[in-house]
């Protein structure tokens, strides 16, 4: 990341999430639940992935960045705004249930953790980018969402 | 585009006493609830109570102050049209974020209000991450950079020879002396080389080549 080298404020480019973690995540949850995948859209502006679970669609947003830092607080409008847009885009398909997911390496603190709860966002943690092992991550992302976890292979 | 400032401070703070610091010094309020209209990601959702106020900034920016969570405090910075560009609110964002600075550091020393860290990132409309980050760097910051090993290592391998040599007392005995720098060099090197082949196993290491 660049660096003034001043005492101030320097803005730079910084990559999403420690060595792709966004994108390790998001792979490795379509592979394991590939069964369940309605969606897999990375450029889209709707969500990383969704799932259909009957009549449930899970709408996952993977939100990584530096782990020292708060959860953003724009996170509960910006899921707001992803339910909005997936809900509109699949009405004509006739959806059920929506259930969004906030995957996330941030720091939650527990105010945050409760406004997510109170709007019905389910919140699967990554605790350390460090230790991300697919395997285990995959179950605890299975038991938060509901999914099957018989098909986890990694 | 938005930017996402975050606010480190020393202690645990309360909303109305940061109101009461930081709220003078940034006059030109607006309605919270105009403020939130004007954001695009904000546009459809009612202003929270956590929200403390907002105000219009410099580059035709606003800002609104929008909450305070323990140790911390978030700033939502925003164009007031989309025509603003992202270089210029990053300007924007780089002046608010200095003048907010230099309100907390104007606060007596024991303050909790008082600055630990600073944070902008920068948000696309959709509210995903766009890798843009900004970090404060006080003195002290820097200080530790100048300070890291690849800053001192030049002078510490002199240094350490030089040590060796007085203790050896070898300063009147010029062959042995140099053989003695020679070593200390060639351990310095093995042991960068032990340290950077440990880190760096199992990735490839890339350079440009012209052709």
């Amino acid at each position: 990341m660049f660096r003034a080298q001043n005492p101030g404020v320097s803005i730079g480019v910084k990559a999403k999430g420690p060595a792709g973690l966004h994108e390790r995540i998001r792979l490795d949850l379509a592979r394991n639940f590939r069964a369940n995948l309605a969606s897999e859209e990375s450029d889209d502006p709707g969500a990383d992935l969704t799932f259909r679970e009957g009549n449930r669609l899970a709408v996952v947003e993977v939100k990584t960045g530096d782990p020292g830092l708060p959860l953003p607080s724009s996170t509960l409008a910006q899921m707001d705004l992803l339910t909005a847009h997936v809900r509109a885009k699949l009405a004509p398909a006739g959806v059920g249930e929506i259930m969004p997911v906030l995957v996330t390496n941030y720091f939650v603190s527990d105010a945050d953790r409760d406004e997510l709860e109170q709007a019905g966002i389910k919140l699967v943690h990554v605790e350390s980018p460090a230790s991300y092992d697919p395997k285990t991550f995959s179950q605890k992302f299975a038991q938060i969402v509901g999914l099957p976890e018989n098909l986890i292979k990694l | 585009m938005y930017c996402e400032i975050t606010v480190g401070h020393r202690k645990q703070i309360d909303a109305a006493g940061l109101e009461s610091v930081i709220r003078a010094p940034f006059n030109n309020d607006i309605p919270v609830a105009t403020a939130y209209g004007r954001s695009a990601i904000y546009r459809a959702v009612a202003p929270p109570p956590v929200s403390l106020f907002a105000f219009d900034t410099v580059s035709n920016c606003f800002v609104i102050v929008r909450k305070v969570n323990v140790r911390s405090s978030t700033y939502h910075l925003e164009g007031n049209f989309p025509v603003v560009s992202v270089e210029t609110m990053l300007q924007a964002a780089e002046e608010f974020s200095g003048q907010l600075v230099s309100v907390l550091e104007k606060t007596s020393f024991r303050s909790p209000y008082r600055l630990r860290s600073l944070v902008v990132q920068l948000f696309e409309d959709n509210g995903r991450e766009t890798g843009m980050q900004g970090r404060f760097t006080s003195f002290l910051a820097l200080f530790k950079e100048q300070l890291g090993w690849t800053q001192i290592k030049s002078a510490f391998v002199p240094f350490v020879t030089a040590q060796l040599l007085i203790w050896r007392g070898l300063k009147q005995e010029p062959l042995k002396a140099s053989v003695y720098s020679l070593a200390i060099a060639l351990v310095f090197a093995l042991a960068d080389a032990s340290l950077a082949g440990w880190r760096g196993h199992g990735k490839i290491k890339w350079k440009l080549r012209q052709s």
